[in-house]
């Protein structure tokens, strides 16, 4: 079990204390877009600072959509942590192999784990709205401080004009666990 | 990057500000069974006030059943008027998919706007779905509550099942 911050008898209740005991949630209330690409891009809303020799629980829930109605552009994910860092990423969407997906509503599930650098691919269209997709990971923080950055893209750039978007309403939650 | 409440130095810790802290269930603590129906209406057992010009998550962990595979299961939800936000549905494939069976079906994975219905095929075997709300209430205060009815209205039981939750946690 890992409790952060520990609590000791007789010990003062400060405000630091008290903020260290919230997780930090960061909501988008904007859509970005990446265009005509394959290499993940920065998330700038989805970003968190972490410590270094610090353990996060950091939970990523992800809205999606494509310009193309093209059945099985993809959405390609990753995850940015510190030099030094690790973690293990469990991801829910849609699968990654055609066939497997037709829609949003009736798709074969992808429920695998990867590590937080490792490409990881949602099928999806973009004729019937936005896909949710959720990562999560506990993520131990090596010698380094840095962030925790969500990353995207297409997962074959769809040519020029063709995107995907992190949509507004997309959040992700990032707890201190030691 | 937002946490509520807000804790600086020299503040003053009241019941109210730890209470705001802290991440609120509601669990509905009997069944509810509905059958003639095909219009979502508010399931009062999965509802909680929240403030205005404030940030929530809410997490709902919903467990239905029926006695027939026909029905299916329509959900919604209401919030204050001026409410912006995301939602995320996670669930048995909509109805007319290649749905099976509660152990072993198609899903959806999808967004959909708060106040729309979605459709999940009901089988003949309790099953759940996950639905995630991010909020941001604007000038009126009301309340988040849980909506569902049957996708085709049949004279048998649709059960919300008792100890559904939600979770809430104030952001910002």
């Amino acid at each position: 079990m890992s409790t952060y911050p520990a609590i000791y008898s007789g010990q003062h209740v400060t405000a630091q204390l008290l903020s260290d005991m919230q997780p930090l949630t960061i909501m988008a209330t904007t859509d970005q877009t990446v265009t005509n690409t394959a290499t993940v891009q920065n998330d700038t809303t989805l970003t968190a600072p972490v410590s270094a020799g610090a353990s996060y629980l950091v939970e990523i829930y992800i809205l999606a959509s494509s310009s193309s109605n093209t059945l099985n552009q993809g959405f390609k994910t990753r995850w940015s942590i510190p030099t030094g860092s690790s973690g293990e990423r469990a991801r829910f969407g849609s699968p990654n192999i055609a066939g497997n997906y037709t829609s949003r509503v009736n798709t074969n599930l992808q429920a695998a784990a990867r590590d937080t650098g490792t490409d990881t691919t949602y099928l999806m269209t973009g004729d019937n709205g936005a896909h949710a997709f959720f990562e999560s990971a506990v993520v131990l923080i090596g010698p380094n401080s840095g962030n925790v950055v969500f990353q995207f893209a297409q997962a074959t750039a769809g040519g020029a004009g063709t995107s995907v978007a992190r949509k507004a309403g997309s959040f992700m939650r990032v707890q201190r666990i030691a | 990057m937002t946490v509520y409440p807000t804790w600086r130095a020299g503040k003053k810790v009241s019941a109210e500000l730890l209470t705001e802290q802290q991440t609120h269930i509601v669990i509905a603590s009997s069944n509810l069974i509905r059958s003639n129906t095909a219009t979502p209406t508010s399931d009062m057992a999965l509802s909680f006030a929240l403030a205005v010009d404030a940030r929530y998550i809410v997490e709902a962990f919903i467990a239905f059943d029926a006695v027939s595979t026909t029905p299916d299961i329509t959900v919604s939800w209401s919030v204050p008027s001026g409410t912006t936000g995301g939602r995320f549905c996670f669930g048995a494939a909509t109805p007319g998919s290649t749905f099976t069976d509660e152990t072993n079906g198609r899903v959806t994975v999808r967004s959909q706007s708060i106040g729309s219905n979605t459709n999940y095929t009901q089988h003949d075997n309790p099953q759940s779905i996950t639905e995630i709300l991010s909020l941001i209430t604007s000038s009126t205060a009301g309340n988040v509550v849980f909506q569902w009815s049957q996708s085709t209205a049949t004279a048998s039981n649709t059960t919300r099942l008792a100890d559904s939750y939600l979770r809430i946690e104030r952001v910002g």
